[in-house]
């Protein structure tokens, strides 16, 4: 009887070098060379470039599919990892799951293999709370599949809804990002998308043209201009993959360090607030210069700053601790509430609730946007979500009414648990001039109508307007002048989020 | 620079970048019926064009170019322009 020769260790060592090599090689070096012509950075680069030096630690890497039989493509393509990279790697010395599809193999198509690393990633990330990084680009489901792969996507998603209310998860749309691919990043937390690079849509260009006649560019059916300014699918626009890593980075950074050391004092004035917010009630002022001024220095983060520019949603940091900024921009629409902002504000306020950042709302709103085509477009829908996410903070908040906070808008102020307001605020359930309306109906041409009107409305101003009166009926918890308006969120948030808090 | 010279260069950003062979890329050849591109490699292709030429387009005015020769045409005018200014 023969014994077979085990083999020597150059042996185990030269077949360990040479996949190794396979692994590197993705969908072949006439592919990676081409993505290196685009200036764009293959999936192991992009890792590399997020996480902490040699941190990064694989999952899968070996992983080949099982379906050759199943179709041509899929028999001359099984490159080891299967188009996917999968692991767990660190920022700042603290872990965070990341995955980077490839697009050198089969356009980063993600098929069944693929979707067991993805579980078994997700898996790891919600038994530690860890946050998670996707780097998409990806031509969708590798339809070749069938079944398999709508099975292993149905199993990717259930587990990104379950992480999502655990740790946050941000994509960055390096390039394609299509399909069940998209619809995750949309079952995620943020997305940014690169500047003429990144595309997002269910279907693509061609199939969107088979199945419907309609011809139209990639750019406008899913680009990144489309989904910041239109759909609100973006929160983000980058010039470049490496500023999507710094912007990643940052919104990370308000999650996994709540509290940072700050030079910016907590008790400093702000003698600047009286220059840029007007006292006459019409005139508008850029809300953004308040909250440069009013957060710690180069902390502030906006959000979808293109979707519904009447509501602004950011991070920012006060005394060092994080929290989440919801503010009405007066210079758009006199920032008032409507559907696209309800929209935006509501999945902000459900993160922030997630992930516990305290809220600050700023107010400065004329109401909800009245009107057929906001009746029509579901604003009792949009808006009973943003009533809704207010309402389920567990979070501290406080809110501040700049000037004005009319109608059902008023929720602004009135979900914190501590309501700071500015002497230029003024609150009621309408403006005078609609309530007029109400009371009266349509103006009639004669001296005693006008006569009732103007009366009326001064009385309603009488017991309306003033923030003082409304102080006295318990509605505003304290008055403040401008300048102290740092220092009193400072101090107010310092009292508010005791460890001991349930 | 001529047309020639233009076709030239754009034969050869096709056939290194997209794998297809020069006797396929005529003046009158398409580049979604004939070459069989889509709308991703075209996107791409602006990208590798506007680089070779130095010029600065977005992918969008490309959109309607239909042929290598609309490119040319597209891309001798543009040249033009940077030589004169």
């Amino acid at each position: 009887m023969s014994v077979k020769t085990p083999p020597t260790f150059e042996q185990l060592e030269e077949r360990l070098h040479r996949e190794d090599l396979r692994v590197e090689s993705g969908g072949g070096r006439a592919r990676q060379q081409r993505q290196k012509r685009l200036h764009r950075l293959l999936p192991r680069e992009r890792i590399d470039a997020f996480l902490d030096a040699d941190s990064f630690v694989e999952i899968g890497r070996h992983r080949t599919h099982e379906h050759a039989d199943m179709d041509p493509r899929l028999a001359v393509t099984r490159p080891p990892g299967d188009g996917i990279v999968c692991g767990i790697g660190t920022i700042d010395g603290l872990p965070i799951a990341i995955t980077a599809h490839d697009p050198t193999v089969l356009r980063g198509a993600v098929g069944s293999a693929g979707c067991q690393k993805l579980c078994k990633l997700l898996d790891m990330a919600i038994e530690r709370k860890l946050p998670m990084l996707t780097l998409a680009d990806s031509d969708g489901a590798r339809v070749f599949e069938g079944v398999y792969v709508i099975e292993g996507w149905s199993q990717v998603m259930k587990r990104t809804v379950r992480h999502r209310r655990l740790a946050p998860h941000l994509t960055i749309a390096s390039g394609l990002c299509v399909g069940a691919v998209a619809y995750n990043a949309m079952l995620a937390d943020f997305v940014a998308m690169v500047h003429q690079q990144s595309f997002m849509f269910i279907t693509g260009p061609s199939v969107t043209q088979m199945l419907t006649g309609e011809e139209v560019d990639i750019e406008r059916l899913g680009g990144a201009a489309l989904h910041a300014r239109e759909t609100g699918a973006c929160h983000a626009v980058c010039d470049s993959e490496e500023d999507a890593f710094l912007w990643a980075k940052t919104v990370f950074d308000y999650t996994l360090h709540p509290q940072r050391e700050t030079e910016d004092s907590p008790t400093c004035s702000i003698p600047s607030l009286q220059e840029i917010i007007p006292t006459a009630p019409q005139k508008a002022y850029d809300m953004r210069d308040v909250l440069l001024e009013v957060f710690d220095k180069n902390t502030l983060i906006e959000f979808s700053a293109d979707y519904a520019p009447n509501l602004l949603t950011c991070m920012g940091r006060l005394g060092g601790r994080s929290v989440a900024i919801i503010a009405s921009q007066p210079r758009a629409l006199m920032g008032c509430l409507d559907i696209h902002s309800s929209k935006k504000g509501a999945p902000f306020l459900e993160y922030a609730e997630t992930h516990q950042l305290p809220v600050i709302t700023l107010v400065d709103t004329t109401g909800y946007l009245p009107g057929l085509a906001q009746e029509r477009g579901g604003i009792l829908i949009e808006g009973a979500r943003l009533l809704r996410a207010y309402a389920e903070l567990t979070t501290p908040t406080v809110s501040v009414t700049l000037r004005k906070c009319y109608g059902g808008a008023s929720v602004l102020a009135s979900a914190s648990e501590y309501r700071l307001a500015l002497p230029t605020s003024e609150i009621a359930p309408m403006g005078a001039e609609a309530a007029t309306h109400l009371a009266f109906g349509p103006p009639r041409d004669n001296e005693q109508d006008r006569a009732q009107r103007e009366a009326f409305k001064e009385t309603w101003r009488q017991h309306h307007g003033d923030p003082w009166l409304a102080a006295e009926r318990g509605f505003f918890d304290a008055i403040i002048h401008p300048e102290q308006l740092r220092a009193a969120l400072c101090r107010s948030l310092r009292v508010l989020t005791h460890p001991n808090r349930d | 620079m001529t047309q020639e010279q233009i076709l030239q260069q754009l034969c050869e950003i096709i056939t290194v970048n997209f794998g297809i062979s020069t006797e396929h890329i005529t003046p009158d050849a398409a580049f979604r019926a004939n070459l069989g591109m889509d709308s991703l490699d075209l996107v791409d292709m602006t990208f590798f064009i506007n680089k070779t030429f130095d010029i600065n387009e977005d992918a969008s005015q490309y959109h309607d170019l239909v042929t290598v020769q609309d490119v040319v045409t597209f891309v001798h005018i543009r040249t033009k322009d940077n030589v004169s200014s």
